[in-house]
């Protein structure tokens, strides 16, 4: 089976218990937007998917194969075919923009030819070319999204993991960026797994979604069905301030 | 961004400046001198033995004055692989003390001849030469001429109550000093003027300089110190006066230095040249026509005139080996305790 | 890979690697150590040790307290307010930091001996040593403060000044950093504790005085050995809970948080005030010590002499001071990557740092004199060499890069070395390109400032000086007793100078760097 699948996976730090007997798949086209209250374990299972923690019981697979496994990462981040932007975006400081995106493609075995090109063209993609040589802490704060987004895309991965990375811009600016990715994704085949807090930048972004409480599954599926009989608060919420017009567009 | 340049070169400088230059493995035509004897009386002389000799001399110094944890320490911790050839020493106690801990080694030099062996140990451990007195310094402005005290125990006298001063007597040549007094007077005499001196307002203070200081700008109108002292303030044209004390009496306290060989230095023969040319004659009246203004030991050297001869004072007899052993005694009893109750 | 670019993980690994930095750091102690209590004297500590115990507690004590009522609003009002001669109050401030003690000791017991009797017996004993050590206490807490003030965000300011105008503002920064500022000021009475000079100039018998008289008066390192360890377990019982108590305030008040800072605003009366307390801790703990050190000028200078002192000992000075700054910052970042996120060893690590504080440097010094003299000629370059003197010296001021490289790695986020492995960026690659860049400006300020407080250090290159190799401040020492007045304030007034350029330096770089 294609894509990513998790089969009873728990985790716990020491005596705290985040994720509980999470059995879920991610299919690849499924664009997937993770959404809970705050400490629900979201962005533990975002990193458990992407190969930074381990699981303290159950299994991930990916495209059918064990990936991790409890105590256990078999295949690392880097051969997952993942990319993730951080919450707090997680540039590094002292390099260029363009010096992020090169660094972050040198985990990958590329011509020095192909691997400019691939940094060159993520940049570009982005729309932050111009900005290429300047340093992370001298850009605005949707700037900065950009190039952890270029850095994320460059590698080309068939799946992004994005860890609520618009929290803190402005409407404007992070709905620019959600179309953006959309048709990012569309265009290059990637699948993406959005946590976020706001069923709003969900809405915009994915089509399924999975709503995660005190760690474990309260709901998953197609976000249009769910929202016809939302069994989380979160959503329930969400629909019923949702503006008429915008289930039209969708 | 820092220039990675600039790191490179500081990083380098570092190494070079850290490497065999700077070790101790001192190449073959250098003597290693350690000296307790201040640094501005005994550099000069170090500058003009590589002068005069070609040799090339390392000079370590240190001063008792300032009360480190100092160069005999230094020297009894590298007992056992010596860096240094010769120690030059401001006192016979602490040389007699070295002997003792079996740091030095005997050396009779030829220079020795003509030279009165009083200051010197008699196996040649240590050979004394240019030596201080210990001095009653006064400030002119505050004693009356004819007034001046003659013996230290003129210090417990009414008139000289709370105007009277001296260093720490667990350091330095207040140290000897004491003990020697010790030595002369006997414990019970010895130990009533100690407690008398504090008796009549007397002041510990942190260094003989310290007296100067203070007997200089009137605080204190007397105090016990060194030849030496007394030269720089009456160089500097300070309202001082000195008398040698217990001149006539039980005798002043002379404090030659004293030069040894260490055991085991890595360069034997070169620290003998050095502790030849030391003894030369040249070298004691250069001593003594210096700010040090030490008195030769050997007779016949010329001396300014504010240099009084050796033969002209009466020194106190005293067997520094033995003063050394009842200066350890005396550092762990009375005068720490003495010490600790005038600290303040 | 993957464990070295996971810095939450934890794993004995950190705590071998912690183990082993201490143990170079305590390395040439031990030897002295042991022998003092395998000698037949037994755990005897002196008679007078106990009550020059006590002295010293009671004047860290007071150092301690009086540090952090002056330095404690100073630091938090400089980091909050601009004020008129910023620059160079806080320069004129900060600078007994880099100057030995014994110094402002000689200088204050020059004027008191100008002023007067009166003058001389209040400023003795007790009160005359709390004076000379609050001089380099104060900046201390007050940079510490100001550091700690510089991490509440700006909005959490303007809540307070919308609440209440600049007394609230004063009040809540001063209760937010409050913890900092009692954990440096008790770090600046423990060094107080290790320094013999003040004592024994201005006549108090302190535990420092009555070790170094063990050794000096004594020549009995055992018994000064023994009293080292019950100095060091004195202060280790007082820190270790200390430091239980301090860390996980430390890490969330001292060590840098990504916020916005508040802009320095201009408060007219609050600026002036500020602006004249600096003033008056400068004049109070600097300048008038200074001008006792300077005094003899107005009659003789030795200007030439004193430019030959500096000539010959410069470079040697530069040596060591660069060498102890580098290697006390490779070793205290090193411990900070061991410590790393984890909670209990920054605490035992702060602790022990603290501890080691206490340890009179001329005990290390000896027992690496010990180590050199009983080991082969081949190591002399390693035991017998400028190297030497530097790394004693580095161990000495070690704790102070324990905390600024702990500091600095906190200030990294984890997220960035997690962008990297899930990047498969080789961790050697990650450390070369964004690491040791990211640490460079904090190592270099940590760099210097250890350099500075080195060269203030007398008693280990005494001790450890290759021959011929002496360093400045050393050269002041030897001369200071007997040599000419003048040539002693001509010697001293060049290092101040020196020490002033030296601080312009280290402020405009880490103004540049830090900003």
């Amino acid at each position: 089976m294609n894509g990513f699948q998790l089969t009873s996976v728990s985790k716990a730090y020491g005596n705290h218990i985040v994720l509980r007997e999470l059995t879920l798949t991610f299919a690849p086209g499924e664009n997937t937007a993770i959404l809970g209250p705050s400490g629900c374990g979201k962005s533990t299972m975002l990193r458990l998917l992407a190969g930074l923690d381990v699981p303290s019981a159950g299994q991930i697979n990916l495209d059918g194969r064990p990936v991790s496994q409890p105590k256990m990462i078999i295949l690392p981040p880097h051969a997952r075919s993942v990319s993730m932007v951080f919450q707090d975006l997680a540039l590094w400081p002292n390099l260029t923009v363009m010096g992020n995106v090169r660094l972050g493609l040198s985990g990958m075995t590329l011509e020095r030819k192909e691997r400019e090109g691939r940094a060159a063209e993520a940049l570009q993609l982005c729309g932050i070319h111009e900005l290429a040589d300047r340093r992370p802490g001298t850009l605005s704060g949707g700037q900065q999204q950009r190039v952890a987004l270029a850095r994320a895309l460059a590698v080309q991965p068939r799946y992004l993991l994005l860890d609520e990375p618009f929290s803190g811009l402005d409407l404007i600016t992070k709905l620019r960026l959600l179309e953006d990715i959309r048709s990012l994704a569309k265009e290059r085949h990637f699948t993406v797994l959005l946590v976020c807090h706001d069923p709003m930048e969900a809405w915009t972004l994915c089509r399924f979604a999975v709503t995660l409480e005190q760690g474990k599954v309260r709901e998953s599926g197609p976000l249009l069905e769910l929202l016809a009989s939302p069994k989380s608060e979160l959503l329930r919420v969400f629909r019923d301030h949702l503006p008429k017009s915008d289930s039209l567009r969708r | 961004m820092i220039p990675k340049a600039c790191v490179v070169l500081v990083l380098a400088g570092l190494l070079a400046g850290c490497s065999r230059s700077g070790s101790s493995a001192v190449a073959p035509a250098e003597v290693v001198v350690y000296a307790s004897v201040d640094d501005v009386f005994s550099r000069p002389i170090v500058e003009k033995f590589e002068k005069d000799t070609g040799i090339k001399a390392k000079l370590v110094v240190d001063t008792e004055e300032t009360k480190s944890t100092g160069l005999v320490n230094r020297l009894i911790a590298e007992k056992n692989r010596p860096q240094a050839d010769v120690f030059w020493c401001g006192d016979p106690v602490r040389a007699a003390l070295l002997k003792s801990k079996g740091v030095t080694a005997p050396y009779k030099s030829p220079q020795l001849e003509g030279m009165p062996l009083d200051f010197t140990d008699k196996e040649h451990h240590w050979i004394g030469f240019s030596a201080r007195a210990r001095i009653i310094i006064y400030n002119t402005n505050l004693v009356a001429k004819g007034e001046e005290p003659a013996s230290v125990l003129d210090l417990l006298d009414a008139r000289f109550k709370g105007k009277a001063c001296m260093a720490n007597p667990l350091f330095g040549t207040t140290s000897m000093h004491a003990t020697a007094l010790f030595a002369k007077l006997g414990d019970e005499k010895a130990t009533n003027f100690f407690d008398g001196f504090s008796a009549n307002g007397g002041k510990m203070l942190s260094s003989n300089g310290e007296v100067r200081r203070r007997v200089v700008n009137g605080e204190y109108a007397v105090g016990l110190t060194d030849t030496d002292d007394y030269n720089e303030a009456r160089e500097e044209k300070k309202p001082v006066g000195a008398v040698y004390a217990d001149a006539k009496g039980m005798g002043t306290v002379i404090v030659p230095n004293a030069v040894m060989m260490i055991n085991g230095g890595p360069n034997p023969e070169l620290g003998k040249k050095f502790i030849d040319y030391l003894l030369n004659p040249e070298t004691e009246k250069a001593l003594a026509e210096s700010g040090a203004a030490q008195m030769p030991v050997r007779p016949g050297v010329p001396v300014p005139a504010h240099v009084t001869p050796l033969d002209k004072l009466t020194p106190m007899p005293l067997d520094y080996p033995q003063l050394a052993e009842r200066l350890l005694k005396l550092a762990d009893g009375y005068l720490d305790e003495w010490a600790r109750k005038n600290a303040k | 890979m993957r464990n070295t670019l996971r810095t939450n993980s934890t794993g004995t690994w950190r705590w071998w690697g912690a183990i082993g930095i201490f143990g170079i750091a305590l390395a040439p102690a031990l030897p002295l150590f042991w022998q003092a209590f395998a000698s037949r004297d037994g755990w005897l500590a002196g008679r007078g040790f106990p009550s020059a115990l006590f002295n010293s507690f009671q004047v860290a004590l007071a150092v301690a307290a009086l540090s952090l009522l002056i330095g404690l609003p100073l630091g938090v009002a400089t980091a909050l307010y601009e004020f008129p001669g910023r620059g160079s109050l806080l320069a004129v401030v900060t600078m007994p930091i880099l100057v030995p003690s014994f110094l402002w000791a000689i200088g204050w017991s020059a004027l008191t001996a100008h002023l007067g009797p009166d003058v001389t017996a209040a400023l003795s004993g007790h009160t005359g040593c709390v004076v000379v050590l609050l001089a380099a206490a104060i900046p201390l807490v007050l940079w510490v403060c100001h550091a700690a003030t510089r991490n509440i965000s700006g909005s959490q300011i303007e809540a307070a000044r919308l609440a209440g105008g600049e007394r609230t503002v004063l009040k809540y920064a001063i209760a937010h950093v409050a913890f900092s500022g009692v954990l440096v000021a008790s770090l600046a009475g423990v060094l107080t504790l290790a320094d013999p000079g003040p004592g024994l100039i201005l006549g108090l018998r302190t535990a420092a005085s009555e070790i170094l008289t063990s050794f000096a008066a004594r020549y009995d390192f055992n018994l000064a050995g023994r009293q080292c360890v019950y100095l060091t377990l004195a202060v280790l019982m007082l820190a270790i809970p200390m430091a239980i108590v301090a860390a996980p305030r430390l890490t969330a008040e001292l060590l840098p948080r990504q916020v916005r800072s508040g802009q320095r605003s201009w408060h007219a009366s609050v600026s002036w005030v500020l602006a004249l307390g600096l003033f008056a801790v400068g004049l109070a703990f600097v300048i008038l010590p200074w001008l006792g050190l300077s005094l003899p000028l107005t009659q003789s200078g030795h200007w030439s002499r004193a430019l030959q002192e500096v000539r010959r000992t410069w470079l040697d000075t530069v040596i060591y001071a660069v060498g102890a700054g580098s290697i006390a910052t490779i070793l205290g970042f090193l411990l900070g990557f061991f410590a790393g996120k984890n909670h209990r060893l920054q605490v035992v690590s702060l602790g022990v740092a603290l501890a080691l504080f206490a340890i009179p440097p001329s005990q290390a010094s000896l027992g690496v004199i010990y180590l050199s003299t009983n080991s082969p000629a081949w190591t002399d370059d390693l035991l017998r060499s400028r190297l030497t003197v530097c790394f004693a010296l580095s161990i000495r001021f070690f704790p102070i890069a324990v905390v600024l490289g702990m500091r600095a790695w906190n200030s990294m986020s984890p997220s960035w070395a997690q962008a990297a492995y899930l990047h498969g960026v080789s961790p050697v690659r990650y450390g070369r390109m964004v690491v040791i860049p990211f640490l460079a400006p904090h190592a270099a300020i940590a760099g210097l400032l250890i350099a500075l407080l080195a060269t203030a250090e007398i008693g280990t290159v005494l001790l450890l000086q290759p021959p011929g190799h002496g360093s400045f401040p050393l050269a002041i020492f030897t001369v200071m007793a007997n040599a000419p007045e003048g040539l002693v304030a001509s010697l001293c007034f060049l290092y101040l100078v020196l020490a002033t350029i030296l601080l312009t330096g280290v402020f405009s770089l880490a103004r540049r760097r830090l900003a």
